[in-house]
């Protein structure tokens, strides 16, 4: 499936692919879907070359311009239907002829993603005491927004939010990154704001990253702790060894003791018994 | 004869490390989990204790910060 989903104790949830996919500017989430269409098409029975070669056309034709369906060959017929559904054509009937228009995400597919003139019109301003505004009435735009703030009104055209630790620290437990949250806002920045250099305030974007890795303070590496060896020879050539394989994590050599990592123990401990 | 002890690998910074210290210092005899203290930043710990670990600070960072009631 393109968004995974997994079940947890509520039911069907959203897994990281899907907050990942949540997050992702429009361009980004047509193309995985078709990435997505295509492989999938073999298992259907339709060559991916024809497909891939009928779609790179398709974002050449006029957006809005009807195109009689006759001038298109029977695989990419039996194609226009799924694109259909996709929403990057428009099929319609006419009496004795069907046609179908491109819409503007067909034409943009071939339009490089960092292209400003195609982006849609950003809706959040993101001021330096934590508050989002949100100049959208979309049920969509307040969901992506609820993954990462606290709403605080819904009015009709504009939505308030607040950026918490709190509400950050469940949205790190969703395995969404800081810098997901914050390319989000930048993309989708106000036109009032976009000019503005950086889109984003800086200190939200430094503490939201600062709150990330607050989540994560402590390393663990499951390892194996040697030590007692015979003399320092054995102790300096263990020490090589590990390092050999980038599993020394830790040693002391006053001591003789070595920390090595889980995964070398089986070579490490093979390597000591061709010492004796 | 060298010894192989099978454990957790602990790197953090200073306060992290003494904070599990403590909450090692405050469970009973049986269940303390560091097996060496390795210098002010390593710690080696048995390894079953990773997620009781992350849970405690987790619920150390909930007390130090404040949430504005809604």
């Amino acid at each position: 499936m393109l968004v995974h989903f997994y079940r947890d104790k509520e039911g069907l949830g959203l897994s990281e692919n899907g907050f990942q996919f949540l997050l992702m500017d429009t361009n980004a989430q047509l193309w995985y879907i078709v990435r997505e269409y295509i492989s999938n098409s073999e298992d259907r029975g339709v060559d991916p070359a024809d497909l891939i070669s009928f779609m790179l056309e398709l974002s050449f034709h006029v957006t809005g311009e009807a195109y009689n369906i006759n001038t298109l060959t029977d695989v990419q017929k039996s194609i226009i239907k799924d694109l259909a559904d996709l929403g990057l054509v428009k099929l319609q009937q006419g009496r004795k002829e069907s046609w179908f228009i491109p819409t503007k995400l067909a034409t943009n597919l071939s339009v490089s993603l960092s292209d400003a003139s195609s982006r849609k019109q950003g809706f959040v301003v993101v001021e330096t005491n934590f508050r989002l505004y949100a100049y959208t009435s979309s049920k969509l735009h307040r969901k992506i927004l609820e993954l990462f703030s606290r709403i605080e009104y819904e009015l009709p055209n504009l939505t308030v939010a607040a950026i918490t630790k709190d509400t950050l620290s469940e949205a790190f437990q969703c395995e969404i990154t800081a810098e997901q949250i914050i390319s989000f806002l930048q993309q989708n920045a106000h036109p009032r704001v976009a000019e503005r250099t950086p889109r984003v305030p800086e200190n939200v974007t430094d503490q939201i990253r600062l709150w990330e890795s607050d989540m994560n303070r402590v390393d663990m590496t499951p390892s194996y702790f040697y030590d007692e060896f015979p003399s320092k020879e054995v102790f300096e050539d263990a020490c090589d060894f590990a390092r050999e394989y980038g599993g020394l994590l830790w040693e002391d050599s006053k001591r003789m003791r070595l920390l090595v990592k889980a995964e070398i123990h089986m070579q490490m401990r093979e390597h000591l018994r061709r010492q004796k | 004869m060298v010894n192989a002890t099978k454990g957790l690998f602990i790197s953090c910074d200073i306060p992290m490390a003494q904070f599990i210290i403590n909450l090692n210092a405050s469970l009973p005899a049986s269940q303390k989990f560091i097996i060496h203290i390795l210098d002010s930043t390593h710690l080696f710990v048995q390894p079953h204790v990773g997620e009781m670990i992350k849970s405690a600070i987790a619920e150390f960072r909930k007390e130090n910060s404040f949430e504005k009631p809604t």
